[in-house]
């Protein structure tokens, strides 16, 4: 996108008062409106997709296999595709390997657990269809909200076999199986999600979009658990802003505070689709 | 690129459904199935007296609306008044022959929900069901309840799938009752009756629901019970599961769950196999697993667990400890209570890994050679195929009471296969039936019981009538043995017994241009006496240049049988000719086989000709195929062509003719047995019948004449010309024939036997090897010694097989026994379907047609070879039984003293071979000597020694010649007549 030098200015002008103004006139910690739906994949055992009111767009759809535990690597295998953009970028690659170990660290010990021999392994496609902005935030919420929708068969057969071998059988029925990370109170578990927050000046704006993110000094990437804690990592990301040059410490506190307010009402929000389970606007 | 095939259905009648499900594959796997299913509204009842669905119905994709099905008049008993029968998945599967039954059960309904689940529980029974609805006397009706909208159920919360299907079946009555209410009140024909829908189900939860509902629900037995004379049908209710409940005689150990025995399997800790009991001991079965080069042991009936002959089971190898050799005893079923000491009760858990370390063991302990008696013992944890059928056998008659009253009574059925349990059944005939050959059906094998249960089926006759023992062997092998069905027989040409080649061979038919007329060559056949269907015919004619045109001719059965017709069909189930001493059982219907087909002297039939240039020193130079007309000149037999040939004084071209085939057969006679074919023993005994009676009247060895093994050669040479074409033609699907090389381990005891014996040995390197090591196995002494070690060296071998050629590798395709690289079966299509199928490929082969998509599919055609080879194999037991049958009849009649010699030593017991009879008979070690316990069993030399009665001393060893009397003996516990023999000093 090309901007000439006064909108330039003007953009940069008005996000840095100290009272900011921002293009679309949305507060400093508002996301932009999405639309986002899930479970619509039949086949799979989760999928979401998430779209933004600029026009981006992301599927996610979660397999899982049965494996024997101790031959896998890790039991969580998260692919992104950008269209696009190449597989080897770095922007594809950090977005994957955040995503991979923040779920990996989150995930209950025993959620994929099914004998003492085999365990279900996760895999998680998600699929940027258009993206204007950085795809960050929303293959995130796709991903948060693929996860939440996400059910695993019930095992029929015995758990103790590392004794005498068994093959696992499941309950044919559908209905019985439960949600991923679901412990005995059918309580859920709930994934971490990123955030991308924009800096220009001395001032930070959640879910920038391309104007914003053109203007900015840099991003600031940022991962929340569903617990209330703000979680590694958070760093500093290239939002292809032209101006380049060092961040005030205190950025990051401010980056911290303003998750802190935005998280809680983000996770209620997208809780609040996925208990629908069905389409839904914010 | 697709194409759709529009239909005009009406948007209105459909609505979309889907259901979610998931699937566990056998890796272990779970997998989420979405099954979209449309749903309709012009699946028709089906009924006659419906009004409403005649005008709904929807033609097919061929534009023909199926007629309905379900009379107007239907079943009606007095309780019920007319009523239709809707069934579910376990009475069709359990209750089969009752539905199959002609005196009831007609106007049934078979929801598609019961359908699909009968088809994922048993196949034969799902084959059953759906010849049942093709029959149009029985009025089945298959509802695709599933698809229709009203009666579409969608799974419950919860719910499990028995009782969704439970439901389904039930919203099937219900809708079935208020459609055809409706249907009827619309109507202008006031008197139409009101017909009741039945709901027959066995489960006594489902009836409870149904009855709540309205429906009309009755378990099989209430139903049969309303029925007039249902004494009879009464004993063909399988048994119900609470009967079984209050015996507690014995208690097998349980059988692990399939997710188990999967893991088990993979993991190589179980291994999965066909049990093979042995014949001479019951208690004693073995399981062939590829994991081993020999079978596993497995020992006494509660590590046998409930597994039948023939059974796929998965086995468990026991400790070390409990590792025996095969016994050396022969045991009797009925020997089995009181000999039940195999009951292996391990105490110590054993480990996963330990497991491991003892497979290591067990597979030393096989292949080593110094302690190779010792073998590896295994118990049967599960079974993953029974291969119940029905089975003929007959009641014990001291399980039955005296009393005469028609109670239901618990009557034990001793079978006729040794190999197998008594099976207990409950009948309210017993007193009738004692004494008569029946059929049962075995239902179940609980773990609590002692015997499976059954019930029974119907009964063949008197045991030891002819009929009666014909039908049970026929049945005990398998053999289809009912009539031609009427679609068959439509298949065959329209004029009967009068076609006839077309007079002017240029009528316009290109296929019949593309005959060659052979009609003036000197053909002849030559066959044994009183051949009907002569499938082969020769002739040799001198060629200018002083070589000799021979061929070979076949009859063209290709011609009638066309590929996918449903005399094809039945020719591909049956698969070959049964020939039993009085009875043959044809693959295909009379007129083709003894008439049409058959190349019969003096007329004019359609031939598959091969054709040879051959050397006068039997070299081959040319090879040709081609369909042809010939005219046979002669139908001989061995004895009269053999005789015509040694006549000096015939000198007419076909004599002439017939001695160069003998000259040329000589040689590749020779030629053969310098290549390594082995000559293979087996008492062929052929049984002379009483032609006014029909009584078998006298036993003869088969006599081999110079004329059998002149067609034979050339039947050997034309089977392989055939391979190699049609291998050259099609390599992935050629219909091949071979005969792997016996592995070494299979003679082991045969050699041990020989070298401890005779000092003799039998070499494995080479089938050339083979033979010759086979023919130094002389006793100057005894003639008949060489014939007794390739008989016993025949057993040894490995059975010939049909094969695709896609099945196997080049090398792999040899036929050991012919020491041919290639073989194949083309000369008898009259009686093998193998035959046929060359047939086609030969004539594709050669441009004459095209050939059939299945004969062409890999897979289609390995399914074919599965099932001749069945059949080939069953035929051969059924023959062979049949003539066991009729030399026990001879023998009735004359007891004699007889040569025998003997083949098996067991430590309580003797097998003996009498060839005369080419009967086998077993004496007991109670019946050699007084006193039983005085007897030594020499493991190592194999040979018995005992005390006579008389007070001698006397051995007894493996190979002996010896004198036995030789008797016929109806033995009371199986109701077969034996050979009895005893010996003579």
């Amino acid at each position: 996108m090309k901007f000439s030098p006064a909108e330039i200015s003007y953009l940069r002008n008005s996000l840095e008062l100290p009272s900011p103004i921002r293009p679309d006139g949305r507060s400093s910690q508002q996301y932009r409106p999405l639309e986002a739906t899930t479970d619509f994949l039949p086949t799979a055992n989760g999928s979401a997709r998430v779209r933004t009111s600029d026009g981006g767009e992301c599927i996610v759809g979660v397999k899982a296999r049965v494996v024997k535990a101790a031959s896998e690597s890790s039991l969580i295998n998260i692919d992104v595709d950008i269209a696009g953009v190449r597989d080897d970028s770095s922007a594809v690659v950090l977005l994957s390997s955040t995503l991979q170990t923040a779920i990996q660290a989150s995930l209950p010990e025993n959620a994929l657990k099914l004998t003492d021999v085999y365990s279900f392994k996760l895999f998680i496609d998600a699929l940027v269809i258009s993206q204007p902005s950085n795809p960050f935030n929303i293959t995130s919420l796709a991903t948060y909200l693929a996860l939440k929708s996400t059910r695993l068969p019930k095992l029929v057969s015995a758990t103790d076999d590392a004794e005498a071998a068994e093959i696992p059988v499941f309950d044919d029925d559908w209905d019985q199986s439960t949600f991923l990370g679901q412990d005995e109170t059918r309580q859920k578990w709930s994934p971490p999600i990123f955030t991308v927050m924009a800096v220009v000046g001395n001032n930070l704006f959640v879910d920038p979009s391309v104007e914003e993110e053109f203007v900015s000094d840099a991003g600031i990437l940022a991962g929340w658990s569903a617990d209330g804690k703000v979680i590694a990592p958070i760093r500093i990301i290239d939002l292809g802003g032209k101006r380049n040059g060092g961040l005030k410490s205190t950025l990051i506190y401010k980056a911290y505070s303003l998750l802190q307010s935005t998280a809680p009402d983000v996770i209620e929000a997208l809780n609040a689709i996925g208990d629908q389970d069905s389409l839904s606007i914010f | 690129m697709s194409t759709t095939v529009k239909r005009s259905i009406e948007t209105k009648s459909l609505s979309i459904s889907s259901k979610v499900f998931v699937r566990s594959s056998k890796s272990g796997n779970a997998t989420k199935i979405v099954r979209e299913q449309y749903l309709r509204n012009d699946i028709p009842c089906s009924s006659k007296l419906c009004l409403i669905c005649p005008l709904n119905v929807q033609a097919d994709v061929n534009g023909v609306v199926k007629p309905f099905v379900l009379s107007e008049d239907p079943n009606r008993t007095k309780q019920l008044g007319s009523h239709y029968i809707v069934i579910d998945a376990n009475i069709a599967i359990q209750a089969i022959d009752l539905l199959e039954h002609k005196a009831t059960f007609y106007d049934i309904i078979v929801p598609q929900t019961v359908l699909d689940e009968v088809r994922n529980r048993s196949l034969p029974i799902y084959a059953r069901l759906r010849s049942l609805v093709k029959d149009e006397d029985k009025r089945y009706y298959i509802f695709h309840n599933e698809f229709r909208r009203d009666t579409f159920v969608q799974r419950q919360p919860k719910e499990s799938i028995n009782d969704r299907n439970d439901r389904a079946i039930r919203r099937v009555c219900a809708w079935y009752k208020s459609h055809l209410e409706e249907s009827v009140s619309n109507s202008d024909r006031p008197n139409l009756k009101i017909l009741k829908i039945v709901l027959i189900t066995n489960d006594f939860d489902n009836r409870t629901k149904a009855k709540a509902e309205g429906i009309t629900a009755l378990s099989l037995r209430e139903y049969i019970g309303s029925l007039p004379d249902s004494e009879t049908l009464l004993d063909m209710i399988p048994t119900e599961d609470q009967l079984n409940n209050k015996r507690k005689e014995f208690s097998f150990p349980e059988h692990f769950p399939m997710s188990r025995l999967m893991g088990g399997v993979k993991n190589k800790t179980l291994y999965q196999g066909a049990l093979n009991t042995n014949q001479y001991n019951f208690l004693e079965a073995t399981v062939s697993t590829p994991a081993y080069p020999k079978p596993l042991l497995i020992l006494g009936l509660e590590n046998i667990n409930r597994a039948f002959n023939g059974d796929s089971v998965v086995v468990e190898l026991l400790p070390q400890s409990e590792w025996k050799q095969p016994s050396t005893q022969i045991v009797d079923e009925e020997e089995l209570s009181k000999n039940d000491d195999a009951t292996n009760e391990i105490s110590s858990v054993i480990t996963e890994q330990e497991r491991k370390i003892l497979g290591q063991e067990a597979l030393d302990a096989q292949t080593s050679s110094a302690e190779f008696k010792i073998q590896p013992t295994a118990k049967v944890v599960g079974i993953i195929k029974r291969s119940w059928r029905y089975y003929v056998g007959h009641i014990v008659p001291n399980s039955t009471t005296s009393d005469k009253t028609s109670s239901t009574k618990s009557v034990f059925v001793q079978l006729m296969d040794r190999c197998l349990p008594r099976i207990r059944i409950r009948t309210r005939q017993s007193a009738t039936l004692v004494g008569k050959r029946i059929v049962v059906a075995i239902d179940s094998w609980p773990a609590n019981s002692r015997y499976p249960e059954g019930h029974f089926v119907r009964a063949l006759g008197e045991i030891e009538t002819k009929e009666a023992e014909t039908e049970a062997l026929l049945l005990e092998h398998d053999v289809e043995y009912r009539p031609f069905s009427k679609t068959v027989l439509d298949c065959l040409p329209k004029e009967g017994h009068d076609w006839k080649v077309p007079e002017n061979l240029d009528n316009g038919d290109e296929q019949l241009k593309k005959r060659k007329d052979l009609r003036d060559l000197l053909v002849c056949s030559i066959d044994p006496v009183g051949c009907q269907d002569i499938d082969d015919a020769l002739h040799a004619k001198m060629l200018p240049n002083g070589n000799h045109q021979v061929g070979v001719h076949i009859a063209d059965v290709g011609h009638f049988v066309k590929a996918n017709t449903p005399l094809d069909d039945e020719g591909a189930s049956r698969g070959t000719s049964v020939y039993l001493v009085d009875k043959r059982i044809d693959m295909l219907p009379m007129l083709l086989g003894t008439d049409l087909c058959s190349l019969k002297p003096y007329v004019e039939r359609f031939a598959f000709s091969v054709l040879w240039e051959i050397t006068p020193e039997g070299e081959i130079v040319k090879t040709d195929f081609t369909k042809s007309i010939i005219r046979s000149r002669e139908a001989f037999s061995y004895e009269q062509a053999q005789i015509r040939i040694d006549d000096d004084s015939q000198q007419d071209e076909l004599t002439q003719g017939m001695r160069v085939l003998l000259k040329i057969s000589k040689k590749l006679k020779q030629e053969r047995i310098n290549a390594g074919a082995l000559n293979l023993a087996s008492p062929e005994v052929k049984v002379h019948m009483d032609s006014e009676t029909s009584d078998p009247g006298d036993v003869e060895i088969k006599k081999l004449l110079d004329t059998n093994s002149l067609v034979e050669e050339f039947m050997l040479l034309a089977n392989i010309s055939v391979a190699k074409k049609i291998y050259e033609s099609f390599p992935q699907t050629a219909m091949l024939r071979r005969h792997g090389s016996p592995p070494a381990t299979n003679f082991e005891i045969l050699n041990d036997q020989l070298r401890v014996r005779k000092n003799m040995t039998v070499s494995l390197e080479s089938s050339r090897a083979l033979a010759d090591s086979l023919d130094r196995c002389v006793d100057v002494k005894e003639p008949f010694f060489n014939t007794l070690v390739r008989i016993m060296a025949t057993r040894c071998m490995l059975a010939a097989e049909y094969f695709s050629s896609g099945s196997y590798a080049y090398p792999e395709f040899r036929h050991y026994g012919l020491a041919s690289e290639i073989y194949t079966h083309f000369t008898s299509p009259i009686r093998r379907y193998a035959d046929i199928v060359a047939h086609r490929q030969l004539a594709a082969a050669i441009g004459y047609e095209t050939l059939a998509q299945s004969h062409r599919e890999k897979d289609k055609m390995e399914r074919i070879c599965g099932n001749i080879n069945k059949r080939h194999r069953n035929a051969q037991f059924a023959g062979r039984a049949s003539i066991e049958y009729y030399v026990g009849q001879v023998l009735k009649a004359s007891e004699s003293e007889q040569e025998g010699f003997v083949i098996k030593v067991f430590s309580n017991g003797i097998v003996i071979l009498v060839p005369k009879f080419g009967v086998e008979g077993l004496i007991h070690i109670e019946d050699l000597c007084g006193d039983p316990t005085s007897s030594e069993f020499d493991e190592s030399t194999y040979c018995l020694n005992f005390t006579e009665k008389s007070g001698t001393k006397r051995q007894i060893a493996i190979f002996d010649k010896v004198k036995v009397f030789v008797k016929s003996e109806k033995d009371e516990s199986t109701g077969r007549r034996k050979v009895r023999m005893s010996l003579l000093s």
